[in-house]
């Protein structure tokens, strides 16, 4: 059979490949990525754009616990202030109880009280942000006014939870309905119960001091049990960020698989390529030299 | 018995016929990298002695070029195929690489704007986070925009690519008609140099479109394209022409005035047209389905939602749908700021509003099957599946072409070892003759110094 021996015409596909599979582990090497264009693995490609979507959609989530959990903080200290207030409250009109108490006790007591319903007041229309944390969702107006003419104190608030989504079908309230705090289900919220009870000191009125503390007690409780719910959803917040965590690093595994090179196998790759191409290249080198022109003389 | 100077005579034909040995190996050595050349071979015959006493010489047929006709139909028949496949190639590795790696591109940008009204849930009377959600929006917006016209541009180079193809069959078809008449023409003289253009014409028309090749009993050629229009015949070469698809303006095709764009099934034509009338626009009409489905998602939240100071009636996105909707994206023009709608209520801590957009990239928002991320990343994996496919496919037409082009130079193509063989047996033969030659010569020189004597 006649052969028509062209070492370049057959050498070049044998070059361009070698060089093409020494270009992919250089790059491979290089850039630490497998995947350099989608055609290099187009099922990867595509893991490779969920995984970098989970990963940010979990830092997402990530950042809003961060920030639901300083939330739930301000509120719990908020809380505990309320409630040391409360205390202070119920102690200052024990003291007004009975029948010896001097007029110094009970304006003492009165003044006492006074401070801790203040102390209510700026507690209650306590900010974060910039925003009432115990408004509900109505987070740009002061949640409890006092009418200026009549003295009457008002919510302005409302009852509405915001929540902040922390995973995937997992939110938490971030806000706290202020009345349901200092009224609940009572006839009169707290701050006008101390108001009454200071006027029951002054006068003298024992069944309307003890109504007035068992009033300060109910609030007691109810702060207590709004400090209590957010005690565990800080816990939960807690828990959730490191699930979170967990999450992320098993999302940010799965991304390097798809899409990272494994450094170990791309420069034992590079170099394997790098001696194909050089023999490709001392092939067509050594046979272009052979001719039977070279014999004639 | 023949005289001396016969011998003499035949000698020096002989010497003649081994130069023009000598002169053929040199035209094949010279032709060794001419692409189409059929290597040539010299046919020699003895020469009729005058009587049967005298010895014959030697005779120069001439030189037939060593084509096979059948191997050369199959390279015609194969590089078509081969073409087709890479210009598809070719055409979607451009598309491929201008969709970004994974994390930079519309991916990101869709996260971002998603983390924004997360943020935004998060303190929803934030005026940063607000202005972030702007920003986001019009960055998501310039994503989209960028890729529509990365893939506008993609198509308008390969229909410029066709419009070119067009041109070069036109003067290719030319060229085979100005052969055809220089062969007729040629009838009696030697036509070899005109064949070897012929093929190389008839194959690089061959890559562009599918043609039929029908050889003339003159040697010429006549060609016929898609389906038997003829392109060639004869002396003529039948012009093809350039239209315009419609409202894409997208150029076709055209024999006689007949759109014969969808007769062309294989060849370089062939595979820009799949790039530009089918790839390229589902491309696309993914891209829209995309930006559309958020537009109208997140304008039906944000819509019926209230931004800052209660405003609301409000779009985010300037309301697209359908075709160029990716290219079109864009905030609303009364989006500002201040009307970002993050509350339901009205309320101003209200936030589900912002949480129900941000939630938006995971629901199943494309067909009720794919969120937003799903459907770029099957976009991404198209891209780069139909690029992988016809990357493959070409690397096989690629060895089949390959293997029969070497099957064809078996045949037909100059062999250095070959002919330096060739060039020791002429250079031999020519020694051997010219030292005939001499011999008789000096024979003649000592009857002529008898007679002299």
């Amino acid at each position: 059979m006649r052969i028509t021996f062209d070492p370049v015409r057959d050498g070049v596909d044998a070059l361009n490949a070698a060089a093409n599979d020494f270009a992919d582990a250089q790059r491979q090497v290089s850039t630490g990525k497998r995947i350099g264009v989608p055609s290099d693995d187009p099922v990867a490609a595509q893991r490779a754009v969920s995984d970098h979507a989970e990963v940010a959609t979990l830092d997402a989530y990530t950042r809003s616990a961060d920030s639901a959990h300083s939330r739930l903080a301000a509120l719990d200290s908020v809380l505990g202030d309320m409630i040391d207030k409360l205390t202070q409250g119920m102690t200052a009109a024990a003291s007004a109880q009975g029948s010896n108490v001097t007029q110094a006790t009970r304006d003492s007591a009165a003044s006492t009280l006074s401070g801790v319903r203040d102390s209510l007041v700026a507690d209650i229309n306590s900010t974060y942000n910039g925003s009432y944390t115990f408004g509900g969702s109505t987070s740009n107006v002061q949640p409890y006014q006092r009418d200026p003419m009549t003295g009457a104190w008002t919510y302005y608030g409302d009852s509405t939870a915001v929540t902040v989504d922390i995973n995937r079908g997992r939110s938490i309230t971030v806000t706290t309905d202020g009345q349901q705090i200092l009224k609940g289900s009572d006839t009169s919220d707290v701050l006008s119960a101390i108001d009454q009870l200071i006027t029951d000191i002054n006068g003298s009125n024992p069944a309307g001091i003890t109504a007035g503390i068992d009033a300060l007690k109910r609030a007691f409780d109810r702060a207590n049990l709004a400090q209590s719910r957010v005690g565990i959803d800080e816990q939960s917040v807690t828990d959730g960020t490191q699930r979170l965590a967990t999450l992320r690093n098993a999302a940010t595994a799965k991304l390097s698989s798809d899409e990272d090179a494994n450094l170990a196998e791309a420069v034992t790759k590079m170099n394997q390529a790098e001696t194909t191409y050089k023999a490709a290249l001392g092939a067509v080198g050594t046979s272009s030299r052979i001719s039977l022109m070279d014999y004639l003389t | 018995m023949s005289g001396l100077f016969l011998t003499l005579s035949n000698a020096s034909r002989a010497l003649d016929a081994q130069q023009y040995g000598l002169e053929i190996v040199g035209q094949n050595i010279a032709n060794l990298n001419t692409d189409g050349y059929a290597r040539r071979r010299v046919d020699f015959a003895e020469t009729r002695p005058p009587d049967q006493n005298s010895p014959g010489g030697v005779d120069i047929l001439g030189a037939r070029a060593q084509r096979d006709a059948l191997l050369e139909s199959r390279v015609r028949a194969e590089v078509p195929n081969e073409q087709l496949e890479g210009a598809i190639a070719d055409s979607l590795s451009i598309v491929e690489t201008s969709l970004g790696d994974a994390g930079t591109s519309v991916d990101a940008r869709l996260t971002a704007f998603f983390d924004s009204f997360s943020a935004l849930a998060d303190d929803p009377q934030s005026g940063i986070a607000r202005d972030s959600v702007v920003l986001q929006g019009k960055q998501l917006a310039v994503a989209f925009n960028d890729m529509a016209s990365r893939l506008r541009d993609a198509r308008a180079g390969a229909d410029t690519q066709f419009r070119g193809a067009v041109g070069d069959i036109n003067t290719l078809a030319t060229q085979i008609a100005s052969l055809n008449v220089a062969i007729a023409s040629a009838v009696g003289g030697d036509t070899e140099s005109l064949k070897d253009q012929q093929a190389v014409a008839l194959k690089s028309l061959a890559q562009l479109a599918n043609i039929t090749v029908m050889n003339r009993d003159d040697g010429g050629a006549d060609v016929a394209i898609g389906n038997g229009r003829a392109l060639v015949f004869g002396a003529t070469a039948h012009a093809l022409g350039i239209g315009s698809a419609g409202i894409s303006g997208m150029a076709t095709v055209t024999s006689g005035g007949t759109d014969i764009t969808a007769e062309i099934t294989s060849g370089r034509i062939a595979g820009l047209t799949q790039v530009r009338d089918t790839y390229i626009p589902a491309y696309q009409s993914q891209l829209d389905t995309l930006a559309s489905t958020v537009v109208a998602r997140v304008n039906g939240i944000h819509f019926a939602a209230y931004g800052a100071g209660g405003v609301t009636g409000n779009n985010f996105f300037a309301p697209v749908a359908g075709s160029g909707s990716a290219a079109l994206m864009a905030l609303d023009p009364s989006l500002t700021s201040a009307t970002v709608a993050a509350s339901q209520s009205g309320a101003a801590g209200d936030n589900q509003a912002a949480k129900d957009i941000a939630a938006l990239r995971d629901a199943k928002v494309i067909g009720g099957t794919s969120s937003c991320t799903d459907a770029w990343s099957h976009l991404v994996y198209q891209v780069g599946s139909d690029t992988k496919t016809a990357q493959t496919n070409q690397q096989v037409r690629h060895d089949i072409v390959t293997a029969v082009q070497k099957l064809r130079d078996t045949a037909s193509a100059p062999s250095l070892d070959e002919e330096a063989a060739n060039m020791m047996k002429f250079q031999r033969a020519y020694e051997a003759n010219a030292k005939y030659f001499n011999a008789v010569d000096q024979v003649l020189q000592t009857l002529i110094a008898m007679v002299n004597g």
